[in-house]
């Protein structure tokens, strides 16, 4: 088996066991990915970091500024990041 | 005795500044306040530094001291931020330009100049960081009392 064989196995097996939502990323409904909104406080605010991690294949029309439901809470795609291994993090920001 | 000048002048800052447009009675006399939703957008008002200058030789001396007062404008909106906070900024300025009067002195509040900073959060944050320079006179042994 090839290393990226391998590795797109990898991926589908963790989307699949891991995944905690289903996204509406774009207007495309039913994207499975890991949702993280972890507490953070900067310059002294609280807040938190919502974060999307997809399947990149799933996401790859998605666009700065594309419209994301997760938990039936709008956000907008912050950044678009890309790990090289075919999973891709959005960082979300409520809308 | 009461309490020291640096006191004295940032709780008269925090009552000059309380109940501006932009930020209410959101007006934190603390460099440390968490500024959770509910406090924003606020102000957080505390110093920095101080330079001091000794106007006489044998003690106790008269000094001559300059204290570095820090507005910070904090604000989170998923739009229109810097515009927030330049609103914030516009009211603490014109709040400020009269000086403010410690036990009947009037003491001036000279704008010394501001600094951005944001971050990426669920919504963007920033801070508008205004600088003001106080000056006034005290004696060493009586750091609570103005000269």
């Amino acid at each position: 088996m090839s290393f990226a064989a391998l590795e797109a196995r990898v991926n589908a097996a963790g989307k699949t066991k891991l995944s905690n939502a289903a996204a509406t990323v774009g207007g495309v409904p039913g994207i499975s990915g890991i949702f993280d909104d972890a507490y953070i406080d900067p310059l002294g605010m609280s807040g938190s970091q919502p974060s999307l991690l997809c399947a990149s294949a799933d996401v790859s029309a998605a666009a700065q500024g594309a419209a994301v439901v997760v938990n039936a809470v709008s956000y907008t795609v912050g950044s678009i990041q890309a790990d090289g291994t075919g999973m891709t993090r959005l960082l979300l920001q409520e809308a | 005795m009461g309490y020291h000048l640096h006191r004295q002048i940032r709780e008269a800052v925090k009552t000059l500044l309380d109940g501006l447009t932009t930020t209410e009675t959101r007006v934190y006399a603390n460099r440390l306040q968490p500024m959770a939703d509910a406090n924003l957008p606020g102000l957080r008002v505390f110093m920095d530094d101080e330079d001091v200058d000794s106007l006489t030789i044998h003690a106790p001396v008269v000094q001559d001291r300059k204290v570095g007062l820090i507005v910070e404008c904090c604000a989170k909106a998923a739009s229109g931020l810097d515009d927030t906070l330049d609103a914030s900024s516009k009211e603490v300025e014109t709040a400020l330009a009269a000086g403010i009067t410690i036990s009947g002195h009037v003491l001036p509040a000279v704008y010394a100049g501001m600094q951005f900073d944001d971050a990426i959060s669920d919504k963007p944050v920033g801070i508008k960081r205004l600088r003001f320079f106080i000056t006034y006179t005290a004696m060493s042994n009586a750091p609570d009392v103005l000269t």
